[in-house]
């Protein structure tokens, strides 16, 4: 009982902090002969798959979806409590704890390696090299980047298998090693691709074909529009590399009862993390079962620590024991994807009156240790080049990727965005100026908006990858201009002062943009649509992949989602819940319970990727869901007697519209079918889906420097999103804090690497040398949500979590001139580099 | 990790005792927040007997003397002296170099003393790298990456800079210390303390206390009418770093005439870095509005940068300007 019951009990009532919602009119002309008109079916698009309009669920008279909601307390609650079941927080009886030896060296081979004095140590139970490791999934003697791993030791608790680690004797012999991009481009680079050359290059049959780079793509006559141009310029950019950090230390465990493996794994999916270790370790598939409901952060880094799950399984195996893993800091940065360093140059020609007539596009890019074409692959480039240029006549796009020796490029919150945006956000700014435009103006004379068409032409290969007619794809949803008008309105650009370094005194204060945009805003299809067929009658790959959802009404009428997807923090599961609430008539989301990431208890799905979740493992919730709805509908008239067109759904009851008294619920009728009605829906996402539903993004950034000092803060950022209608605001406002902190972070920090030697890290003690922002340094923020509704989609949600994300470090930069004078055009944005320009005048150049 | 063994004496005679005994493979434990990490991050030099002196009572005060200086403990917590009445009546400019020492946690468990006597952050030392000052006969920092954790002015061995905040803020307020060791207390100045790279007992320290002592007290001389200070410093977040560079400036006024001058820049150098030309340069001037330009001129005439560090000395004439600016609008 309570000590004092007079006392008032206190609610907290959920509300957005610093977000501004735009919300845009449903019925939207975007004067393309299509988009969203009024009645019940697209106008454009494909007109034989096109589905109608919402999916059947428009937003309107809304009680669950929009509301600023906290996470799912089933989800939420064990975090904050600390009883999360993270693969790092497992602990079982007579569990070995592994660690790990790694290389030392940017590139070398194993000359000699004794394990034996290692072995004889107490506590250790097992050593794992090459010369015993599994013969599926081997170790090898060729070590390609520092930290590759030598061998794992697993021992009766942390510091014994540390020791023995540091007891294992290991003689390399060192190779010529090329770990910068500066070093893996060079003529007189050491080899890297057994004679191939280090720059990745395409098959001669790919329409993107070039001998000198590895993707190329180009629209009209470059040399013509160069000719027309009055202004020509001519920039370069290099960008030092970032990590995302994942707060849990990567980390698995593995336990075998007999031949049945249990598995904690860490990462964003279940079935296709099932599916590599079994065939890592030559096993059936259905004898693991692979749980991970918990991730502290992936950032889809996270995910190349797969690597070391095969090796802790064959441990555990061959030992009898449970396995556990964690590794250092120091030891997980080598295996987390990164993004990778990279050197680009422009040049642009424009006419007087700011519009670009003529752009050449190109990058350079340290791939690490892999064979892939990476960040060069056409859809990836495609999406980074698409923002300035689908207005440009001419213009050439070229990306080269290289082989190195460092670690591995690949997603790190958000793939592709801020390390190549570094370079566009800073030219777009640096061209205005050269024509002497406002920077949002001159973006907004170049960025495509509703009703801008891109032709088949523009890419060659564009009918292949959209829903296109004749070849032609309209952008419709897409809130390009708003991000910026709203943005600037927001964070207040009419009192910029367009001079830089113009403001008096010796802290000046300065304004920048940056703009971004990203696949996310596609959405994939589910089983109730015809694409859906079509994408499945051929084999789905790529890691995209289907998803599947079960949605279960029980005998005591609350709704069980199943739903395999891990949680990273990143709270898709409330959103989901919050879509089968509405989609079955609550009013509260109270009635959905969660059931996720594990293999014996949610039905098989693909991997949580981009920031798509709410379009791919939504598409299956929202179609099982909608099954549902229907069953439960028609189970009601045949038991009401009533016309399920005279029914309506209401917190678990459904009654007839003109006699309430006619009435059941969703416990009775599962009662009546044994105890509970359940239906499955399915998602996919092949390529980048269907049509330009792009999301748009755009940061405002204001900062003081202070010009005695070369000291700089971060005072104030505006972020702006292409939301479509936000499914949980609350969450969705919070997710954009720290996506927006995030990128703050990967302008500031390059990967922590050693300028003098570099391929190696200084990274060994904690955080000393790599420098994520702080709460003492983080800006004042304001969201801005541009509802641009989705037609096609339920309620006229979008996937938006990674649209914005690229526009930071540009925006920073922007900034940073704009307040001083001072042009970095060599990430990451330092005091050292601020004060030296300063120094040497202020421009900077 | 390696085996470690804790002794937790009593009195300071008690731990003198034990050091004595073990020679330098003993090292005192107080706080832990920078001992704790070499020894986790496997340095060789890290000691293997710890002798934790928390259990000796009469090492954490902060006590008025009855001229009107101070003594502070050396078992005092930095948040202690953050957050104390009394040094903030008597020397604002201690609190606020304290207040940004590292973060409101590491100052919760980092002394005084700690503060003074630690290690240096380079991140080879920290890394375990074999230097100077971890077995090796090579700087790492010389040599490779000096952007950060090295010095601009010059170096004997170590080109590590010292770390603390704490002794460039205490050499302006003319502070002394009292170590104790086996036959006695020896007294000197804070700026004495602090040397920079020296070889003292066989391994190379930034401080001159011997493996067989203990630093118990600092003092502070009791405040001058008239003593303006001003403490700043450059980090690239607004907690946790190391300086980049800061500057603790200390004026003795005779109405606007400066009659003496300390300036002690951090984070530049292997030592706390006494700038006496601008101290003499200061003495007799007006203080007013223009004179950081015409100080900066005097400033840091002996810089030596590295590679990488050449904006340290931009900065710390920065600071040095700024620190003159706000003692001039005071």
């Amino acid at each position: 009982m309570s000590q004092n019951p007079q006392k008032p009990k206190i609610k907290i009532e959920p509300k957005l902090e610093s977000t501004v919602v735009i919300r845009q009119p449903m019925v939207r002309n975007f004067s393309t002969g299509g988009g969203h008109l009024p009645g019940d079916v697209l106008t454009e698009g494909d007109q034989k798959v096109v589905t109608k309009k919402w999916q059947g669920y428009p937003p309107e008279n809304l009680k669950v979806v929009g509301k600023p909601m906290p996470p799912m307390p089933e989800v939420a609650i064990p975090r904050f409590l600390g009883k999360a079941e993270y693969a790092t927080r497992v602990v079982l009886p007579n569990m070995l704890h592994a660690k790990a030896v790694t290389n030392p060296h940017p590139r070398a081979t194993i000359k000699s390696l004794d394990t034996s004095k290692a072995e004889k140590m107490p506590g250790v139970a097992y050593v794992l090299t090459y010369k015993n490791a599994p013969s599926t999934y081997p170790l090898t003697r060729e070590l390609n980047f520092q930290g590759d791993l030598v061998a794992l030791v697993a021992a009766d608790t942390e510091d014994l298998a540390e020791d023995a680690a540091d007891a294992i004797e290991v003689e390399y012999d060192t190779l010529p090693a090329a770990s910068t991009l500066k070093d893996a481009m060079s003529s007189d680079a050491p080899d890297l691709r057994q004679g191939k050359g280090n720059l990745v290059i395409l098959s001669p049959n790919n329409p993107h074909y070039d001998p000198k780079a590895t993707w190329v793509a180009k629209h009209g006559d470059v040399e013509k529009g160069f000719a027309e141009a009055d202004i020509i310029k001519e920039f370069t950019y290099y960008f030092a590399g970032a990590v995302s950090v994942p707060m849990q230390p990567c980390g698995s465990v593995a336990k075998w009862d007999g031949d049945k493996l249990t598995f904690w794994g860490m990462g964003q999916s279940i079935y296709p993390s099932r599916a590599s270790l079994a065939k890592a370790l030559g096993i059936e598939e259905s004898k693991i079962r692979f749980i991970d409901k918990y991730n502290g952060c992936t950032f889809g880094a996270a995910n190349a620590a797969a690597r070391f799950d095969p090796y802790i399984a064959t441990i555990a195996k061959v030992t009898g024991r449970p396995v556990k893993l964690m590794l250092p800091k120091d030891q997980e940065l080598a295996h987390i994807t990164i993004k990778p360093e990279n050197l680009t140059k422009f040049k642009v020609g424009a006419k007087k009156d700011g519009r670009i007539v003529a752009l050449t596009h190109e990058i350079h890019i340290s791939n690490g240790d892999q064979e892939a074409v990476g960040h060069a692959s056409g859809e990836i480039s495609k999406n980074q080049t698409e923002l300035y240029t689908s207005k440009v006549p001419n213009w050439k796009s070229s990306w080269h990727s290289y082989k190195s020796n460092a670690i591995k490029a690949g997603i790190c919150r958000s793939y592709t965005q801020q390390e190549v945006k570094w370079s566009w956000e800073n030219m777009i700014d640096e061209m205005a100026e050269a024509v002497g435009m406002d920077p949002i103006q001159f973006r907004l004379l170049h960025v495509p908006r509703p009703g801008t068409t891109l032709t088949k032409d523009w890419h060659e290969d564009l009918g292949k990858k959209y829903e296109a007619e004749n070849g032609v794809v309209h952008y419709d949803s897409f809130a390009s201009v708003e991000v910026l008008e709203e943005g600037a309105k927001a964070i207040g650009w009419d009192k910029r002062n367009p001079v830089p370094g113009g403001n008096p005194g010796r802290f000046k204060r300065g304004m920048g943009v940056g703009m971004s945009q990203h696949h996310p805003g596609h959405m994939g299809y589910h089983d109730g649509e015809v694409y859906f067929e079509k994408v499945t009658a051929q084999p789905i790959g790529g890691g995209q992949g289907l998803f599947t959802a079960e949605i279960e009404i029980g005998a005591d009428g609350y709704v069980t989602m199943r739903n395999a997807l891990p949680d990273s923090g990143t709270n898709h599961d409330t959103a989901l819940a919050a879509l089968v609430a509405e989609m079955l008539g609550f009013t509260t989301r109270d009635r959905i319970r969660v059931v996720w990431g594990d293999s014996d208890l949610a039905p098989s799905s693909g991997t949580w990727i981009a920031g798509k979740t709410i379009t791919l493992q939504g598409a299956a919730v929202c179609s099982a869901t909608n099954k549902l709805r229907q069953d439960l509908l028609r189970r009601a008239a045949d038991a009401l007697k009533v016309d399920v067109a005279k029914l309506q759904m209401r917190d678990g009851v459904i009654s007839s519209t003109e006699d309430p008294k006619k009435r059941t619920t969703f416990a009775e009728l599962a009662k009546a079918n044994k105890g509970s009605i359940r239906q499955t829906g399915m998602g996919v996402n092949k390529d980048q889906g269907r049509a330009l539903t792009k999301g748009v993004g755009a940061c405002f950034v204001e900062v003081e420097v202070d010009t005695w000092t070369g000291n700089w803060r971060f005072l104030r950022g505006v972020y702006c999103h292409d939301t479509g209608l936000a499914v949980n605001p609350l969450v969705a406002e919070a997710d954009m804090h720290g996506s927006l902190v995030e990128s703050f972070q990967m302008a500031t920090d390059s990967i922590p690497w050693d300028r003098e030697f570099p391929g190696t890290r200084h990274y060994s003690v904690g955080y000393l040398s790599y420098r994520i922002p702080t709460i003492m340094d983080v800006p004042e923020q304001t969201q801005v949500f541009i509802d641009s509704l989705e037609p096609r989609w339920f309620f006229g949600t979008k996937s938006f979590s990674e649209t914005s994300i690229g526009s930071v470090p540009g925006a920073i930069s922007n900034a940073i001139y704009n307040a001083c004078g001072v042009r970095i055009r060599e990430h990451p944005i330092t005091r050292e580099k601020i004060i030296a320009g300063l120094r040497r005048g202020g421009t900077g150049r | 990790m390696k085996k470690i063994s804790v002794y937790r004496p009593t009195s300071i005679e008690e731990a003198i005792q034990i050091l004595s005994l073990h020679g330098t493979d003993a090292g005192v434990y107080a706080g832990g927040t920078d001992l704790l990490i070499r020894l986790k991050n496997r340095l060789k030099q890290a000691p293997t007997f710890l002798v934790d002196i928390k259990k000796i009572g009469n090492l954490r005060y902060i006590k008025e003397t009855p001229q009107g200086g101070v003594q502070i403990g050396a078992l005092t917590k930095l948040a202690e002296i953050a957050e104390s009445d009394v040094l903030a009546k008597k020397y604002p400019m201690l609190v606020q170099a304290f207040k940004m020492i590292s973060s409101p946690e590491l100052r919760n468990a980092s002394t005084l003393g700690g503060d003074l006597l630690q290690e240096v952050w380079c991140q080879y030392l920290r890394g375990a790298y074999s230097c100077w000052r971890n077995g090796g006969y090579i700087c790492y920092g010389a040599i490779g990456d000096n952007s950060y954790y090295h010095s601009a002015m010059g170096g004997r061995l170590c080109y590590a800079v010292y770390p603390g905040d704490a002794a460039p803020a205490l050499i302006t307020l003319d502070a002394t210390v009292k170590i104790a060791g086996p036959s006695g207390i020896k007294e000197m100045s804070v700026e004495q303390l602090v040397p920079g790279d020296m070889m003292v007992d066989g391994r190379i320290q930034s401080h001159v206390v011997r493996f067989n002592e203990i630093l118990t007290e600092v003092v502070i001389p009791p405040p001058n009418a008239g003593f303006r200070a001003s403490f700043e410093k450059l980090r690239p977040r607004g907690v946790w770093d190391f300086a980049m560079a800061s500057a603790a400036l200390g004026l003795q006024l005779r109405d606007r005439t400066i009659e003496d001058a300390r300036v002690v820049f951090g984070g530049i150098a292997g030592k706390p870095y006494r700038e006496r030309a601008v101290e003499a340069f200061l003495k007799e001037k007006t203080l007013s509005a223009d004179l950081a330009n015409q100080a900066l001129a005097a400033a840091l005439a002996n810089a030596a940068p590295l590679k990488y560090n050449a904006t340290k000395i931009d900065m710390a004439k920065g600071l040095l300007a700024s620190g003159l600016d706000k003692l001039a609008a005071s």
